[in-house]
């Protein structure tokens, strides 16, 4: 996928763990880790701003464009 | 006297039509009934191939003498044709009604569609009706099977998913085949005999003639081939599931 996801990197710098990330925006983590590990197909605008306001930061933060 | 086994088919469809109707209103209630019906199709089928060919092997001639008068036929080798019954003009139908209604009918020929036990040393045409039995048989308990364990699937897990696709392709095209089959066999019959009938009839009234047919149904071609489109309509039904499952 052009489209990388680097939610672990955000949570590193936040300190976060997963579990308490799901727990806070309110998915599985199941779900969370398939959005990790960039197997997941699409991303709802309403899970992405919760992730932004979860993590305090910009959308550009956790997703990252790369030509294949 | 009361018909013992008419009373008892009767009563089984009957409980058979009322557990179905009772199974639509309960929660995957008619998948169960759908998959156990079938189970019990497909079991009974094994059955009959089994009784049949141990017919062919351990009877003369297919068949059992029950008592001087009666005989049980193995009802398999059978060849499709047409039977065609015409009367004089001046000869009516008569009817024997139940109440004192007034019947009559101006028809003058009857048609209808049955099978001919047939027996020959060729062993091509023995060994093509022996072929278009045992097939349409095997072909059925084949299809049986993949509707029981397609009912099995929807009974544990109701969603849509490839293996739905590949047992309703499978579905379509054994019925696709069946039917091709008959159709080939029933030609290779009529090659082998144009027109049947009796040396003498006990009333001159009556002609009878026995011609071969085509033994095709058409509605279960169409009926097949709509199951390669639900096939196909399953198989995007069930991308659009895995998208909207992987969406977060």
């Amino acid at each position: 996928m052009a489209i990388i996801v680097n939610l672990d990197v955000m949570l590193a710098k936040r300190k976060m763990r997963s579990k308490e990330l799901a727990a806070i925006i309110g998915i599985t983590t199941a779900n969370l880790s398939i959005l990790k590990s960039g197997k997941a197909k699409a991303v709802r605008f309403s899970t992405l701003e919760a992730i932004c306001k979860a993590l305090d930061c910009q959308p550009a933060d956790i997703l990252e464009f790369v030509e294949d | 006297m009361i018909p013992i086994f008419q009373t008892i088919l009767y009563l089984t469809i009957f409980s058979l039509l009322s557990f179905a109707i009772y199974s639509i209103y309960k929660k995957k209630g008619l998948t169960t009934f759908l998959h156990g019906l079938f189970s019990l199709t497909f079991w009974g089928g094994i059955l009959f191939l089994i009784i049949a060919i141990s017919f062919t092997i351990f009877t003369d001639n297919d068949t059992i003498e029950t008592s001087e008068k009666s005989k049980l036929y193995a009802n398999t080798k059978n060849v499709p044709v047409r039977v065609f019954l015409s009367f004089n003009a001046d000869t009516k139908l008569q009817f024997k009604p139940n109440s004192n209604l007034e019947l009559s009918s101006n028809t003058d020929s009857l048609a209808m569609n049955s099978y001919l036990n047939l027996k020959t040393d060729n062993w091509v045409l023995s060994s093509a009706i022996f072929l278009n039995t045992y097939l349409s048989i095997i072909i059925l308990i084949f299809i049986f099977f993949q509707l029981k364990s397609l009912f099995k699937i929807l009974s544990t897990n109701l969603s849509f998913s490839l293996q739905l696709t590949k047992k309703i392709n499978w579905i379509a095209s054994l019925l696709i085949v069946w039917q091709l089959s008959k159709l080939i066999f029933s030609i290779i019959f009529g090659l082998y005999y144009g027109y049947v009938g009796l040396n003498k009839m006990q009333d001159q009234n009556i002609n009878l003639s026995i011609n071969p047919r085509l033994d095709i149904d058409f509605t279960i071609i169409i009926f097949a081939l709509s199951l390669f489109v639900l096939g196909k309509l399953l198989k995007r039904a069930h991308e659009i599931q895995t998208e909207n499952d992987l969406t977060i």
